[in-house]
């Protein structure tokens, strides 16, 4: 489903000077971010996988997650990295090409830390219901 | 005039039955499915811990909550929740929410069916 990883990236990229984009410094990786990535970081992926759905209903429905993870002494920067993924992309809007995007609705929010790390690492998963309806000619 | 008894008590009871019964089918199903999943996502070592770490809890309102935490004997027992969710360093390998999607059309039509031959049985 590239299209609809091509629409939330392209959402990500829309503005850049403030916002997720900035706060994560545009590293935004999709399925897994490359080893030894710079914090703060977002990776985001599809939690059914791709090729148990084969797209060719009407209508889909999927389940995306995204992961943020800053490196800090606080938990304040991963606190507002989760506040700016919800700004950008709770209930948003996407263009998604061959695709009616109808919903994009948050519905779970986990905390992922790992206090072993020096400096701990800060982190919350949060997971969104897709809805798409084929566009019709 | 004809009276009917509604015999209330005993129609719930009857139908909370079924569809614990249904519940109960349906966890099953869902543990299989995520045992199915993790195989084919896990290395050899990581699926052999968490394989056997499947639980489903009987709640008191008759539905089933289907869980898996890690390996006690490990020093993170949770572990199961890094394999779901992924973490700063580890890839994501979603084996329960996948299970819980794969199953939720057909639990929705077992229900329905269990409903249905519940009250034509009793027609």
């Amino acid at each position: 489903m590239n299209e609809l990883f091509t629409a939330i990236y392209n959402r990500f990229t829309n503005t850049t000077t403030t916002g997720f984009y900035n706060d994560v410094s545009g590293r935004m990786y999709l399925y897994n971010a490359p080893q030894g990535a710079t914090f703060p970081y977002c990776v985001y992926f599809p939690v059914v996988d791709v090729s148990d759905v084969d797209f060719t209903d009407e209508r889909e429905e999927l389940l995306v997650q995204f992961n943020v993870f800053s490196q800090n002494n606080s938990a304040a920067q991963a606190g507002t990295l989760l506040a700016s993924c919800k700004t950008m992309f709770d209930d948003c809007s996407l263009t998604v090409t061959g695709w009616r995007h109808l919903e994009f609705a948050r519905t779970n929010v986990y905390p992922n830390n790992d206090y072993d790390q020096q400096p701990s690492i800060h982190g919350y998963s949060v997971e969104y219901d897709v809805t798409l309806e084929k566009e019709r000619s | 005039m004809r009276s009917y008894e509604w015999h209330g008590k005993a129609v719930l009871e009857a139908t909370n039955k079924a569809l614990v019964k249904v519940a109960s089918e349906v966890a099953d199903d869902v543990v299989r499915d995520a045992k199915t999943i993790l195989k084919s996502k896990a290395k050899k070592t990581t699926a052999g811990g968490l394989l056997d770490q499947f639980s489903i809890d009987k709640l008191k309102d008759g539905t089933s909550l289907v869980w898996c935490q890690g390996p006690r004997k490990w020093s993170k027992p949770y572990h199961a929740s890094f394999f779901e969710l992924g973490t700063y360093k580890d890839d994501p390998h979603p084996f329960m929410r996948p299970a819980k999607e794969r199953n939720e059309r057909k639990a929705k039509d077992k229900f329905e069916k269990a409903l249905e031959q519940l009250f034509r049985g009793a027609a």
